[in-house]
């Protein structure tokens, strides 16, 4: 393994219950990677994802993250690192878009600091302008949602970005435009992504690497995609 | 209008009411938001708070109070208590509802991004469960303020008093201007609470406009001045001071006038203040307990009741209580000291038009039984009920009405005026007995026991304040069956203010002495 691997599995299960859900999951990914974890819904995949962030614990097998063991971290600092990104953007209700942007910078210490300059300078890589800062979610469209999402994720300058499921309730053509958008991203902050997506086309668009899962286990590995 | 005439009064009931009602608030709300949380997060809580919050609510609130008079005694302290069990209810509910209905994916995104457990609760669930929270509020905020109207009846005071005074002494306009201030008071607190909706939770995402800001500011100084104005204007801690006399009374107009009279003599005639525990329910039954545990320093309590309903004693056999013996008792039981006797006595007896007395010759129970037949007879439902009253009544003198008719207390002198009865029981001091020019009978074999009235005393008080006992032996023997029956039909009938009524007769004893 190289030194730039920042998440190593080693044959980890995970179960609710009685009901396996992961079975002896090995694979590492390498700073600067966009993996897909695809396959059929009940699969796995967003389980696995949660298990990288800790929102699940892990029941067997070893994870390491950014080359610390999982349980010598402590949970919510890991997170710190990462972004996370989920439907629709599951952006807080109460709060203005600004706000949404700046959360993830105003939980690290120090990272309040600089926001608004930060935000500034995001918001053309997500193609929005300065006129919706002000509004609250549900006055903005579902693309704008989500720009304001992926804009929360990375405002952080996180390690690893997690993403679930994050384009599925959108209609073709935003989905494409973000599509572009978090590719466009990925290649100039080159930071790590993980994504859950069911849409083998979306995995082949934007990853670096497809993480093919079937009932709770690996089934393939495709590498290196010509970039478009 | 009534209120501005009393607007002394009714300041002093309002900001009662304002102090106990949003005292309660502000103790249910914090415990109440309390408990919602704790039921949220513990599932173990559940199972046990929730049902024990519903379990209170549905303790009728009058036995509330009552229940909790042998634990904490009357007044304040019980009433806030009593008032913030029963809002518990919609608080614990509303806040563990709306924090259970924050979306899942909003708190998993922020645990997601590293928020702790603290800040997902300060920064999401708070803030988006504040709107269950605060129309919880809103119904908790208007019960409280009704339900405060009851307090009056455990000694608490508030615009209740002037509801059941009202109700007491026959006089409309009071129950009206109470029950309008205690509904006014409602609406306005509703509303004050709705200022908040959509506002505090701005204010709180420190997302809010200047003028948010500015409005939920000001509501809520509104509301600090309001209430430290109703503080200081009732000085609820003043009972405690130790030159201060509790002077308490039954709910009855005779029994507000009496009252009155005590304390402005106390108030006028030494450097003592007076705080009057007025028209408190249940009477006897509330006050004595309030006496032997020190919460009320005195009050007017008549021969019969002590005698049968505190010492249990039976009655003797010519149905009159010897005061000295009474005295006596009282003393060596409870530390308590009847201070002599006022002069008349408050019995039962029967009243009918005087036209018919006249007509039949009828001056007495006698008289009455031999032309019953042509009378008929209305009384309350516990005459009829009790083995001293009607039963023990028709053996004694052998009536035989020709028909007989059970209502409420206060309804007997209307039935009398419609025509239903011609012949009730009656009160030998009630102030309707001039208004209606009745013929009061005299009961020739003692037959009803007798009620005198005497002022009773905590000995402790009287010998911590010796200018006391002198002083209130002044009014010994000095009300009349007559003065006081037509004290109690200046309140009733003429609706005077039992505060100038009692004026007027110190006053006039004062003259009378010189």
């Amino acid at each position: 393994m190289s030194n730039l691997t920042i998440i190593r599995f080693t044959d980890v299960g995970f179960s609710y219950g009685e009901q396996s859900v992961l079975n002896n999951i090995s694979f590492s990914v390498d700073k600067g990677e966009f993996i897909c974890l695809t396959g059929k819904s009940g699969c796995g995949k967003s389980t696995l994802l949660r298990l990288i962030n800790g929102l699940l614990p892990r029941r067997e097998g070893e994870i390491e993250i950014l080359n610390k063991n999982m349980a010598d971290w402590e949970l919510h600092q890991l997170r710190r690192k990462m972004g996370y990104v989920l439907q629709e953007g599951a952006l807080f209700p109460h709060l203005t878009a600004y706000q949404n942007m700046c959360y993830c910078l105003n939980l690290i210490e120090g990272g309040a600091k600089d926001s608004e300059e930060r935000i500034n300078e995001l918001l053309p890589l997500v193609n929005l302008d300065r006129s919706i800062l002000k509004k609250f979610p549900d006055t903005l469209s579902g693309g704008q949602r989500q720009r304001v999402g992926i804009l929360r994720a990375i405002a952080h300058n996180p390690e690893i970005v997690l993403m679930d499921e994050p384009f599925s309730a959108l209609d073709a053509e935003t989905r494409m435009n973000l599509q572009v958008l978090v590719k466009n991203i990925h290649q100039k902050l080159n930071t790590t992504f993980v994504m859950v997506t069911h849409d083998s086309d979306e995995a082949e668009r934007l990853s670096t690497r497809i993480i093919h899962m079937d009932a709770g286990k690996i089934k393939s590995t495709l590498n290196e995609f010509p970039s478009e | 209008m009534i209120i501005f005439e009393r607007k002394e009064y009714f300041l002093q009931l309002l900001s009662e009411h304002i102090l106990i009602s949003f005292g309660a608030l502000a103790i249910t709300t914090i415990v109440g938001i309390l408990l919602g949380i704790w039921v949220f997060y513990s599932s173990k809580s559940r199972k046990f708070v929730l049902p024990l919050v519903n379990f209170l609510y549905t303790i009728p609130s009058i036995a509330m109070f009552g229940l909790l008079i042998p634990l904490v005694g009357i007044g304040l302290k019980n009433a806030i208590i009593v008032l913030v069990l029963y809002g518990l209810l919609p608080m614990v509910r509303n806040t563990s509802t709306g924090l259970s209905e924050v979306r899942s994916d909003i708190v998993e995104a922020a645990k997601g991004m590293g928020a702790t457990k603290y800040q997902i609760f300060k920064d999401i669930y708070f803030p988006l469960a504040l709107p269950s929270i605060l129309s919880g509020l809103r119904i908790t905020t208007v019960m409280l303020v009704a339900l405060t109207g009851l307090a009056a009846l455990i000694g608490a005071g508030g615009l209740g008093q002037a509801i059941f005074r009202g109700l007491n002494t026959m006089n409309t306009p009071m129950i009206v201007a109470g029950s309008l201030g205690v509904s006014l008071l409602a609406v306005l607190s509703d509303q004050w609470v709705g200022v908040f909706e959509n506002r505090l939770v701005r204010v709180v995402s420190k997302n809010a406009s200047k003028k948010q800001k500015l409005v939920v500011y000001i509501n809520m100084a509104l509301l600090a001045v309001v209430f430290i104005a109703a503080t200081a204007y009732t000085r609820p801690l003043q009972s405690k001071n130790v030159n201060t006399i509790i002077v308490a009374s039954k709910p009855t107009s005779e029994q507000f006038i009496l009252g009155e009279i005590i304390a402005q003599l106390i108030e006028n005639e030494t450097d003592l203040q007076v705080v009057r525990k007025f028209g408190i329910g249940g009477g006897t039954t509330n006050i004595h307990p309030a006496m032997t545990n020190g919460e009320v320093d005195m009050y007017v309590e008549y021969t019969g009741t002590g005698w049968m309903s505190v010492l249990e004693e039976p009655l003797p056999t010519d149905n009159h209580v010897e005061f000295s013996l009474i005295q006596k008792q009282y003393q060596e039981n409870y530390n308590l000291k009847w201070l002599g006797l006022l002069g008349f006595n408050n019995t039962y007896t029967l009243a009918i038009p005087d036209s018919l007395a006249q007509k039949f010759k009828i001056q007495n129970f006698s008289d009455l039984a031999r032309y019953s037949q042509h009378f008929k007879f209305g009384a309350e439902f516990d005459f009829f009920e009790r083995s001293d009253a009607y039963k023990g009544l028709v053996k004694t003198y052998g009536f035989n009405f020709s028909s007989i008719h059970e209502m409420d207390i206060n309804l007997r002198y209307n039935a009398l005026v419609e025509g239903k009865v011609n012949a009730i029981d009656a009160f030998t001091t009630d102030g309707k007995i001039v208004a209606l020019n009745l013929k009061v009978l005299v009961d020739n074999k003692n037959y009803f026991p007798s009620y005198e009235a005497g002022i009773i005393a905590r000995i402790e008080i009287l010998e911590r304040f010796p200018q006391l006992e002198p002083l209130l032996m002044k009014l010994n023997q000095k009300i009349s069956t007559e003065t006081m029956t037509n004290m109690n039909y200046e309140v009733e009938v003429l609706k005077k203010d039992p505060r100038i009524v009692a004026k007027l007769f110190l006053e006039h004893l004062k003259e009378q002495q010189k």
